[in-house]
């Protein structure tokens, strides 16, 4: 099929798509004429049955609980892939790596951002700890608390270099961490199947509403998934940082260097 | 059934093994699943079993959790996802590229499937038809080195995204209307009203997003992209599993949603589905007659038997259905066979094309080439001819003797493709498969898998009452107000089912013949393009078909316009005649 075929039929169809889809959406209840009991009826139900303040939380990790474990394992497939899709291959080991455009001037690693990021990290992982740990509270949870965490490494990237970031975690230590949080979630589960006699539901006590140590296991679970997504957006980055700045392939050889040519 | 998802995850963590440890341990998983889909399918035999997770059982009418509910349909797309995935798991033993990682993401794809099978709620199906796909992707991909397997996997990773947003947007629209999620209260209060645009776009979209992963025309081109390019095992899988988990998800979901608002307008929802039906089945079984490169044309095999399933699910009748399911297993079990006997071709250079066989597995191999063709073919007493004979006897009138004749071409043709592989290499001056160098083993894992596969497809034929069984469940299937019920723990009693399963001779004679036909068509090959390599691929097909296959040429962007296209077509039908 030719470009322009293919324009003309998107172009044609695509209309037509969007007539459906927008008819579709008229059917919608006006706002703030929502229709939907699930919601009224949790409203009512989760505050006394669960001494929980967030009831989104509440939905995530409580009632639904099982589509966020499948929600969980998404990522773990998702990191999963891509660190075996960046391994090394065959026809990669690690060396350094010649820059490709030479010549070409990279600044420096400005103070600013050395004192900035390296103070910025302290802040983040507390910030994180606090939304993991308040996520039956507050909005936040583990997944929003696990990037905020990762998102401390990448500051250590970037004040700094990619051998103190290397340094700072052990591989294998990561690794299990992120297997072991999604793993756990799927504990938590079987805790509940054998203590309470059906697959994650509640073992642990309620304590008292609006409390740090309420909502039964709804924390436990937030602290669970926030060690898995922390840790599985290290292995990303660094996935991503082995990928560029080590391995080099052995299809072409290395580009021959001037030596007359101006280095930076 | 929640130890299905357990024995899997656990086996997730230990990525520290030897290879061959992480190979049985995988295999000792996926037939545990196996087993305890068995056990399950002897447990919920004749009814419907409702879990719902941490206890949240329904009040007042609002179903507050997710549950499984779990029927034999359902059980038995698990206990069938268990067993391909234990045959891809000994297939897989000779891609070197499947290390540890791998089996670990093939055992997150087995509890996807699992789930997916047996959920109750529109919202968790979503979220494993997700994970599958997040799996697929890495899979397709494993052998990073290969420009074209890289190419294949982005195709189906932006193609498959595409038809989960329509899901995804269907979904929103129907919790908006229903607010609900579960797939027995959403039925019910659909029922309540007429269907209006906005249950007629819900149902257009939804039906899209699992019509691309059951790779139906227009929306197959990922397939023949992916599986041409991905290992044998992940082809397997895509062939095999993905295409009739889509499928098995729209009957699930019309049958407990929609049959109540759309019941009015059955045969518009029947044409829409049979006619997509159709065209998917004749235009694989054309195409695959043209293709040089065996994976490509198996896959072209494959997107028609698809569309014969999807006939059978758009008959919207008991019968029907119970022909996709037994068709759905022993066909897919068949194709994912053949895809793990054929050879990919290799792409050393300089050596002559066809020094080696097609195949793998000398002798044996061709042997099991031959029966899987048969069996694709219908041969009695194989399990698909008694499929396609229900396929037969869902239908009426003269709909059922244009069905017959359907079914006979179709599986004449994609027969006559498959048993070409044999005929055309040996004939085309390649050694002939008794010099396959011993080395390669007679009997290895994968050569028994694939044995074990095409067998079970045959015996599956065999199974005394097997049709009566599945006639009672699909009948079940169907009935959304016993299964609304049920799961509202309002449980109400099924009106009794008996009926015995009398195919008579003619499915028999037809299968008989399709597979006579078959033979013959590779015996003269009309279309042979792999005599003359050096001829341009598509010389010799005539004109239109050429034209067909210079369609499959394109990239993503095609793909993608072709998508925009069926849908376009597909919500617009719908739409107008329901209006």
């Amino acid at each position: 099929m030719t470009p322009r075929t293919r324009r003309l039929l998107f172009l044609a169809s695509a209309p037509v798509l969007g007539i459906v889809v927008v008819a579709g959406l008229v059917g919608l209840p006006r706002f703030g004429h929502s229709t939907a009991q699930y919601g009224r009826v949790l409203n009512a139900v989760s505050v006394p049955e669960r001494h929980i303040t967030d009831v989104v939380t509440a939905v995530n990790f409580d009632y639904r609980g099982v589509d966020t474990m499948g929600e969980e394992f998404i990522f773990f497939a998702a990191v999963a892939g891509v660190v075996l899709l960046l391994g090394t291959q065959a026809d990669e080991s690690p060396g350094h790596v010649e820059d490709a455009a030479t010549g070409r001037w990279v600044p420096p690693t400005s103070d600013a951002v050395r004192v900035l990021g390296l103070a910025l990290v302290g802040p983040t992982v507390l910030f994180a700890i606090y939304v993991i740990a308040h996520g039956h509270l507050t909005p936040g949870g583990g997944f929003q608390g696990g990037v905020v965490l990762a998102t401390a490494v990448l500051l250590v990237y970037l004040a700094g270099e990619y051998q103190h970031l290397h340094g700072l975690y052990p591989d294998r230590a990561i690794e299990g961490l992120e297997a072991g949080g999604a793993a756990a979630y799927v504990a938590l589960g079987i805790a509940g199947l054998a203590l309470s006699g059906s697959f994650l539901a509640n073992w642990a006590p309620l304590g008292k509403l609006g409390h740090l140590n309420s909502a039964g296991i709804v924390p436990i679970l937030n602290v669970v998934v926030g060690a898995e997504i922390a840790a599985g957006f290290v292995l990303l980055l660094s996935a991503f940082l082995h990928q560029t700045l080590i391995l080099r392939r052995h299809v072409r050889p290395p580009a021959p260097v001037d030596p007359h040519r101006r280095q930076p | 059934m929640v130890p299905l998802l357990v024995a899997v995850a656990v086996v997730v963590l230990r990525r520290h093994l030897s290879r061959r440890a992480t190979w049985m341990l995988t295999l000792a998983t996926s037939a545990a699943v196996v087993g305890l889909a068995a056990t399950l399918l002897v447990e919920v035999h004749g009814g419907l079993h409702v879990y719902w997770f941490g206890g949240w059982t329904p009040r007042h009418g609002v179903a507050l959790g997710v549950s499984f509910t779990v029927d034999p349909f359902g059980v038995l797309g698990a206990c069938f996802a268990g067993l391909l995935v234990s045959a891809v798991v000994l297939v897989a033993t000779r891609v070197e590229q499947f290390g540890a990682l791998a089996h670990a993401l093939l055992l997150v794809l087995l509890a996807a499937a699992v789930g997916f099978c047996l959920t109750g709620d529109l919202f968790n199906l979503f979220v494993f038809f997700e994970l599958m796909s997040v799996c697929t992707i890495a899979l397709i991909a494993v052998n990073t080195s290969d420009v074209r397997s890289l190419r294949g996997a982005l195709h189906f990773a932006i193609v498959n995204s595409i038809g989960a947003f329509f899901v995804l947007i269907g979904i929103a629209l129907l919790y908006a209307r229903t607010g609900a999620l579960n797939l027995a209260v959403m039925g019910q209060r659909l029922a309540a009203h007429p269907a209006d645009q906005l249950v007629v776009t819900a149902f257009a979209l939804i039906v899209v997003g699992f019509l691309v992963k059951a790779a139906i025309v227009p929306f197959h081109f990922w397939l023949v992209d992916a599986a041409t390019a991905a290992p044998a095992p992940v082809a397997m899988l895509m062939v095999g599993l993905l295409d009739t988990l889509g499928l098995y998800a729209i009957a699930r979901v019309y049958w407990t949603v929609f049959s109540g608002p759309l019941h009015a307008h059955l045969a518009l929802v029947q044409s829409v589905l049979i006619g997509a039906g159709v065209a998917t089945a004749i235009l694989g079984a054309l195409l695959c007659l043209v293709q040089p490169l065996a994976t490509r044309r198996l896959a072209f095999v494959s997107i028609s038997h698809s569309g014969l399933a999807l006939i059978a699910i758009g008959l919207l009748n008991p019968i029907g259905l119970a022909g996709f399911g037994i068709y759905a297993c022993a066909d897919g079990a068949t194709k994912a066979a053949l895809f793990s006997l054929v050879r990919a071709p290799r792409r050393t250079r300089g050596r002559e094309p066809g020094s080696s066989p097609g195949w793998h597995g000398g002798r044996v191999g061709a042997a099991l080439v031959v029966l899987a063709a048969a069996g694709l073919a219908g041969l009695p007493p194989g399990g698909t001819y008694l499929a396609k004979g229900l396929l037969e006897d869902g239908a009426s009138g003269w709909g059922r003797v244009l069905l017959g004749g359907l079914v006979l071409v179709v599986s004449a043709l994609t027969a006559g493709a498959v048993l070409h592989l044999l005929i055309g290499r040996r004939a085309g001056g390649g050694t002939a498969p008794a010099a396959e160098p011993a080395a390669t083993g007679r009997w290895s894992w994968p050569l028994l898998a694939a044995a074990g596969l095409i067998g079970g497809a045959f015996v599956l034929g065999v199974v005394p009452g097997l049709g009566a069984h599945s006639l009672s469940a699909a009948t079940r299937f169907e009935d959304r107000p016993v299964y609304a019920g049920t799961v509202l723990g309002v449980p109400r009693p099924a009106s009794p089912t008996s009926r015995e399963v009398d195919l008579g001779v003619v499915p028999a004679l037809l299968g008989v013949a399709a597979t006579a036909a078959g033979w013959g068509l590779a015996r003269y090959r009309p279309f042979d393009s792999s005599r003359d390599r050096r001829r341009p691929v598509g010389a010799a097909p005539p004109v239109p078909l050429r034209r067909l296959q210079q369609l499959h040429r394109g990239g993503i962007g095609d793909s993608a316009a072709w998508l925009t296209f069926g849908t376009a077509t597909i919500g617009a039908v719908l739409a107008l005649g329901i209006r």
